[in-house]
């Protein structure tokens, strides 16, 4: 078996509203201030330095996929699972660590990112594989399928802004998924349209997985992710809690949200939020 | 559809971290068909929804052109050479509009474009490459509208030579891309930390245009401001443009060369910051 992507001991580090918050006058004063500091305590600073809050999102994440595998990422809000989806796919980088991604990947991590709202729907069929890195040929081939995908052969030519925002994301979903990148990335977003899109969204995910594609996904629901993927990456607070074949993982994982003490906090408070 | 077949040997990406993943040229030269379909997207809609449309092309140089000729001919008295009036300032305004437009529309590369950045990958300097493609083809129209209006006055017996010297003319166009180009992209990767840069760039630009040569030739500066202009290299590539159209002024080859140095300087560093900016945006935008 090939691999399809390797992540190597991914960390990734965020600066809370610390920096580029600050106007250009409260930079210069603050650099003075602590250029000053550096003349004056050359040792006290490092310690200052070192206790700026840092926030890692991703600490020492490492797995590999191989072609064809299905990889599900599970783990509460805030757990990292964004993140890392967003170094893999090239959107930021790791603070230290390195992935290899062999094979042409699309993320979803957003439906109709990039689409124009004055553009038709044909216009910006075009516009978004292309940013998605595919070409002209290979999208003119995928065309209609992409179209029949969607559903909405009325109004192809219509300006998306006049889509429902039903229209357009079924339209933005069946770019990508039409286009058959060899790795997908999906965040969520096949959570989206009514219940007889989602079901067509479930079946193409399957073909592509059966036809040897490879994928990641998020997602919530246990249920999906049993019926969808072979492995599952269990991330808690940016590190990898368990990384194993999808029926090993997820009962685990079933047993400690449904009762673990983390929860049974946090229910109330989301009741009273929501 | 059959399952996708890879030659894997190597991988088709790595990331790490302090690494120049963006914008590589063979990654750039991969992403044309996205650039042409930028620069059509961004042609197209700027006339959507408007009521003349691009009749804008015309109409906008000749109400500019007709203001700068009552304020700076009729009441200041500047000279335009040989050429009348509105030749001069017309052909000086489209060259300019131009300019700044690049500069102004690639300083905004990050600030507009930051929903996307958040959710696709591509070179990001196909942002900024498209933007000056986008301005390169309004431009064409500005310039015939500029043809019609000489072989008026041809007609009209007031005579101005169109020579062989016109083969310059897409080499100053170039330069002058370029030098927009990376001073956009500079511009572009500090609004990463200070957004209100783009205002600061407007007054700037609108200021610079009267040390450019725009307004009056050189030999209407006064002598204790003219080292301002040798050193201005938007002021070179102005003379040297309205030289190769008209030939009624002579570019001087002191000024153009360290126009030209400056140009290359701007545009090597611009590039890479903009690609430093591009590596660590997305966490601070």
């Amino acid at each position: 078996m090939r691999v399809a992507i390797e992540a190597h001991h991914i960390s990734k580090r965020f600066f809370l509203g610390e920096r580029n918050q600050q106007t250009f006058f409260e930079d210069v004063w603050s650099s003075t201030v602590t250029g000053v500091q550096r003349l004056l305590q050359p040792r006290r600073l490092s310690l200052v330095e070192n206790s700026r809050r840092g926030f890692w999102a991703l600490r020492d994440v490492s797995f590999q996929l191989y072609q064809g595998q299905t990889l599900a990422l599970i783990g509460e809000n805030g757990a990292g699972k964004s993140t890392l989806l967003k170094i893999l796919s090239r959107i930021t980088q790791p603070t230290t660590g390195k992935a290899k991604v062999f094979g042409r990947l699309a993320s979803l991590l957003e439906v109709g990112a990039g689409f124009h709202p004055e553009f038709s729907g044909r216009d910006n069929i075009y516009l978004n594989g292309t940013m998605l890195g595919f070409s002209k040929k290979e999208i003119r081939q995928k065309f209609d399928e992409i179209v029949d995908f969607s559903g909405i052969e009325r109004f192809i030519d219509v300006p998306v802004k006049n889509y429902s925002s039903g229209m357009y994301i079924r339209l933005a979903f069946s770019v990508a998924a039409n286009l058959s990148p060899e790795i997908v990335i999906l965040d969520e977003v096949i959570a989206v349209g009514d219940a007889a899109f989602k079901k067509k969204c479930f079946e193409r995910m399957d073909t592509l997985i059966k036809q040897g594609h490879t994928a990641i996904l998020v997602n919530h629901e246990t249920a999906n992710v049993r019926r969808m993927s072979q492995f599952c990456l269990w991330l808690r607070h940016g590190q990898v809690k368990m990384f194993g074949p999808t029926s090993e993982v997820v009962p685990q994982y079933e047993q400690e949200t449904s009762a673990g003490p983390e929860d049974a906090q946090r229910t109330p408070e989301l009741a009273q939020t929501t | 559809m059959s399952a996708p077949e890879l030659n894997v040997a190597r991988p088709s990406y790595v990331v790490e971290p302090g690494k120049l993943l963006h914008s590589h040229p063979k990654d750039l030269w991969a992403y044309r068909e996205l650039f042409l379909l930028l620069v059509k997207r961004d042609f197209v809609a700027a006339y959507k929804q408007t009521a003349l449309g691009p009749f804008w092309f015309f109409v906008q140089p000749f109400i500019a052109s007709l203001a700068f000729l009552v304020v700076f001919s009729q009441i200041a008295r500047l000279s335009t050479t040989d050429l009348p009036p509105l030749v001069f300032y017309m052909s000086g305004i489209i060259v300019w509009n131009f300019f700044s437009n690049c500069v102004s529309q690639v300083a905004y590369t990050f600030l507009l474009n930051a929903p996307v950045f958040r959710k696709i990958y591509f070179p990001r300097l196909i942002m900024p490459f498209s933007q000056i493609g986008t301005n390169v083809l309004n431009f064409i129209p500005q310039l015939a509208v500029l043809f019609v209006v000489i072989g008026f006055y041809e007609f009209s017996g007031r005579g101005i030579d169109l020579s062989p010297r016109l083969l310059v003319l897409p080499l100053v166009l170039g330069l002058m891309a370029l030098l927009a180009l990376g001073l956009g992209c500079l511009i572009a990767a500090a609004t990463v930390k200070y957004r209100d840069l783009t205002i600061v760039v407007g007054y700037m630009l609108n200021l610079w245009m009267y040390g450019s040569l725009v307004i009056c030739p050189r030999s209407a500066v006064p002598a204790n401001l003219s080292w301002l202009v040798t050193l201005n290299p938007m002021a070179s590539f102005v003379e040297c443009y309205r030289s190769s159209l008209f030939g009624t002024e002579h570019a001087q080859a002191g000024p153009l060369l360290i126009a030209i140095a400056i140009t290359l300087v701007v545009a090597t560093v611009g590039i890479a910051c903009f690609k430093r900016a591009e590596r660590t945006f997305t966490d601070t935008i």
